[in-house]
């Protein structure tokens, strides 16, 4: 019987891998998102505990979980009503806040994987920094549309960034499988080890 | 900085900057390294350098222009020699000068404020002056202490500097930046951790950095937040040393280097620019303990995100955050705080696009908008369009019409010698006088010339033109509209004229908001100038008329007239025409897009032409839905082939500079 942690771990994973899906597809009815983003991070800080378990600098990330989720749901009501957070100063303080907590959150499942041996350990690693270089520029055409030059830069980047994410979600959910077959191989080979000490 | 207004200005952005960051900091305090907590200062040192405003846009701009307010209210009264109330708050660069003698209250305190900064800088030269004459008086290192010193040196691959023993010594600091001397006190073998701690500070020339610190610290010295912040960035210096001490230290090593510096909370150490040292006061220690107690090794990756984080805060440090947004209204009376408050705004908003500066002017006449004409007009029309505020009438008061609504034409730009540029703005409406049938348009045409100063400004060449013209299909009508180039050249065959006219104009459709997606299909036209627009179709046309000369029987004998012309865009090139006599055929005309040729054929006794002329009309370029920079440069001649009843009469070269 493999141990509580390691069983949420898992299953954190996978809230993690929704969470990236809620935060980057968008599907609108009118003004109204019904995948919201403050979904995603309410969906992404569930996991923190149990990564933290493995990882404790994960812990650290819940306060800039919480200040997101809010400014997201925030962001989501205004938009509801027609508006927007058009606020430079807010709107470039979360985005800040945002680079670090995904860069830090994708480091610490990658160690935690590469601790288990996972294959995927080098993927998450690779996609997190591509994730931080192509968010810094989303960020910097985001504030200053100018220095894309022309729109077909700010689209490439989008395209490029929204492959990406899906990758990272696909990858996830992968690392969830590699972890869970794992805790599989582990119980089965703790099974025989029982049963051969019981013959 | 000339005058205490525009000092205000620099001091302000600065600090919002010093706050945006703190806040950052104490958020990502306990998650990112001491690396980034003082690396990130370095955007508040470039914004420090930068002059407030350069780009024409600030960290709040809400602030500065409330700034501005202020200003041009108190100057109207004090008549200040520094500063012109109606001129927008420029600064020029971060460093303080005088131009001419005081006479406002605000010309003295601008005097104070520099005399402030020249008392920082003389008590900073001699504390240091102080500072290395007490080490000129030390005595050279002991043997132990020389010892001690070689030891931390090969240990951790370190340069050794000049060392010497002062009696007294409160604890050991590195002083100067070309020649740095490590002091030690005389009376106490010092310990390896103090050493590496002076000797990494002297690495990594902290001791220069501190020199900075310290001329923008004088620069701001009568900002008391300014001041808590640059005792921070000192602290987070200190703390940045204690992590790289910390790193090159093993288990029990640590615990004692905390020891040593809670050993230090007192206020006693040497406090000169291009000095660094240990203790930097009891109230500091507090924090780097803490600092210590989260004393981590960072992985390398985490650099990535540090510098990620700094590139993205650091262009709204060089180039300011949002520009000021112009009022839409008209104001109510030029008494109100609103309007004192728009004009303002107005005169910190530049123009900066041509196509921007047109948009904007043109909607300032349209609705009699000041802020509109005050951000697209030049600095020496701003006192007057403030006095003068009851005199601005819209556009449709002026001439007792209405126009369409925001819709307006930008004709005949053309680059003039000097990068100005000269247009004619074309504003029109329905003519009240034409038929129900036959509706005339008036055309109420305003000469301009747009220049930059501080960003594009406009100025009226002239008084409106009104035109009464023919339904409006298109602006392309030289008989109507003035040209930008018309030039007449007398051939063999005939009189042959060439007139050229272009149009420009930016999206001002806006679409319309429904319940139901599908349905929006409507526009509106926007009332809000967009100082910063691009122009979004260009459209360039030629014109060719010809009327054939001969006697009465000579004329009589031609059947058709045609003409094949193409732009050339150097005098000197070889025409290409795309079309040639199997093409031309009785009222036939064509135009090739993209070589710009075009032919027509007409029968001389056809009665709507009246038997003589012939007119061609041919569009080099046309560009929509594209962001277009800079106009078009026109063609420098037209090549004209004249042809009677398909026979090739002869080929005439109209140069544009013949006229």
């Amino acid at each position: 019987m493999k141990p509580k942690p390691y069983i949420e771990y898992i299953d954190a994973i996978g809230l993690i891998a929704w969470g990236y899906i809620f935060l980057h597809v968008n599907i609108n009815l009118g003004t109204l998102n019904i995948i919201p983003n403050w979904a995603g991070y309410l969906l992404i800080y569930r996991a923190l505990g149990a990564v933290g378990a493995y990882k404790p600098s994960a812990l650290l990330l819940r306060p800039l979980g919480i200040l997101l989720g809010l400014y997201e749901l925030a962001a989501w009501g205004m938009a509801l009503l027609g508006g927007t957070i058009d606020l430079f100063w807010i709107n470039l303080f979360t985005s800040v806040i945002a680079l670090y907590f995904h860069f830090q959150l994708l480091t610490d499942l990658a160690v935690i994987a590469e601790h288990h041996g996972c294959t995927q350990a080098k993927k998450i690693r690779t996609l997190r920094t591509a994730l931080t270089l192509l968010g810094t520029l989303a960020a910097i055409i985001t504030f200053y549309p100018d220095f894309a030059h022309s729109q077909a830069i700010s689209i490439g980047i989008a395209i490029v960034y929204l492959v990406a994410v899906l990758w990272i979600c696909a990858v996830l959910f992968g690392y969830r499988r590699e972890e869970q077959d794992l805790a599989i191989t582990d119980e089965m080979n703790a099974d025989n080890s029982d049963t051969l000490s019981f013959q | 900085m000339t005058s205490i207004w525009s000092f205000f200005a620099q001091t302000l952005e600065v600090s919002l900057l010093a706050a945006m960051l703190l806040l950052l900091k104490h958020v990502l305090r306990d998650k990112l390294s001491p690396r980034w907590q003082y690396g990130i200062w370095n955007v508040l040192a470039l914004r420090a350098l930068l002059p407030a405003g350069l780009f024409g846009r600030f960290l709040l701009p809400q602030v500065s222009v409330l700034l501005e307010t202020a200003k041009s209210a108190a100057e109207n009264l004090l008549f200040s020699n520094y500063t012109n109330p109606y001129a927008p708050l420029h600064t020029a660069a971060p460093l303080p000068w005088v131009n001419g003698t005081p006479k406002s209250v605000t010309d003295w305190l601008f005097l104070v404020y520099i005399a402030g900064v020249l008392a920082c800088l003389l008590r900073y030269a001699l504390g240091y002056i102080r500072l290395r004459r007490i080490l000129r008086r030390g005595t050279p290192a002991t043997a132990g202490q020389q010892a001690v010193i070689t030891q931390v040196c090969e240990r951790y691959s370190l340069k050794n500097c000049r060392v010497v023993a002062i009696g007294g010594l409160p604890s050991a600091f590195v002083c100067g930046i070309l020649r740095p001397v490590l002091a030690l006190p005389l009376e106490t073998l010092p310990d390896e951790k103090v050493i590496l701690h002076e000797l990494l500070h002297y690495r990594n020339k902290d001791a220069l950095q501190s020199v900075l610190w310290s001329l923008l610290r004088a620069l701001h010295w009568c900002n008391p937040f300014l001041r808590f912040v640059f005792n921070q960035i000192g602290n987070d210096m200190e703390s940045l040393c204690d992590q790289r001490v910390l790193e090159r230290l093993q288990g029990e090593e640590r615990r004692e280097y905390g020891g040593i510096l809670l050993a230090m909370t007192n206020e006693r150490y040497p406090r000169a620019p291009g000095t660094t040292s240990l203790s930097n006061g009891g109230k500091y220690i507090s924090q780097r303990i803490l600092a210590i107690a989260r004393f981590k090794k960072y992985p390398r990756g985490m650099a990535l995100v540090s510098v990620c984080i700094g590139v993205v805060l650091l262009l709204p440090a060089l180039f300011g955050a949002s520009a000021v947004t112009l009022p839409e209204t008209s104001f109510a009376s030029e008494d109100s705080f609103a309007f004192s408050y728009g004009m303002a705004g107005a005169r910190l908003r530049r123009c900066t696009t041509l196509a921007g500066a047109l948009d904007t002017y043109a909607k300032g006449l349209l609705y009699a908008n000041p802020a509109y004409l005050a951000a697209a007009s030049p600095l020496s029309e701003q006192a007057k369009l403030v006095s003068d505020y009851k005199s601005i009438i819209s556009l449709s008061e002026q001439l007792g019409v209405t126009p369409f609504e925001s819709e307006y034409y930008i004709l005949n730009l053309a680059r003039q010698p000097g990068g100005s540029f000269t247009a004619h703005l074309v504003f029109f409406c329905s003519d009240a006088d034409s038929s129900e049938y036959n509706q005339g348009f008036l055309y109420y045409i305003l000469p301009i010339t747009a220049s930059r100063d501080r960003g594009w400004r406009v100025t009226p060449n002239g008084d409106f033109e009104i035109i009464k013209g023919p339904e409006r299909t298109s602006f392309f009508d030289p008989s109507t509209l003035p040209s930008e180039m018309s030039v007449s050249q007398q051939c063999k065959t005939g009189l042959l004229n060439v007139s050229y006219q272009s149009c420009y104009s930016v999206n001002n459709r806006e679409q319309t908001q429904s319940e139901i997606p599908i349905l929006d299909m409507g526009y509106n036209i926007s009332r809000t100038a967009k100082p910063d627009a691009k122009f979004d179709s260009a459209d360039c046309v030629y014109y060719v008329t010809f009327l054939p000369m001969g006697s009465d029987e000579e004329l009589a004998k031609i059947d058709m007239v045609s003409l094949i012309a193409c732009p050339l865009k150097g005098a000197d090139e070889i025409p290409h025409f795309s079309y040639d006599e199997s093409d031309l055929r009785v009222n036939s005309r064509g135009m090739n897009g993209s070589d710009g040729s075009s032919f027509q054929s007409r029968r001389l006794s056809f009665d709507r032409w009246k038997g003589n002329i012939i007119e061609l009309e041919g569009s080099y370029d046309y560009r929509q839905n594209t962001a277009i920079k800079t106009p078009e440069i026109p063609p420098e001649a037209y090549a004209v082939r004249i042809y009677f009843d398909k026979v090739l009469q002869e080929e005439v070269i109209v140069r544009r500079n013949a006229e």
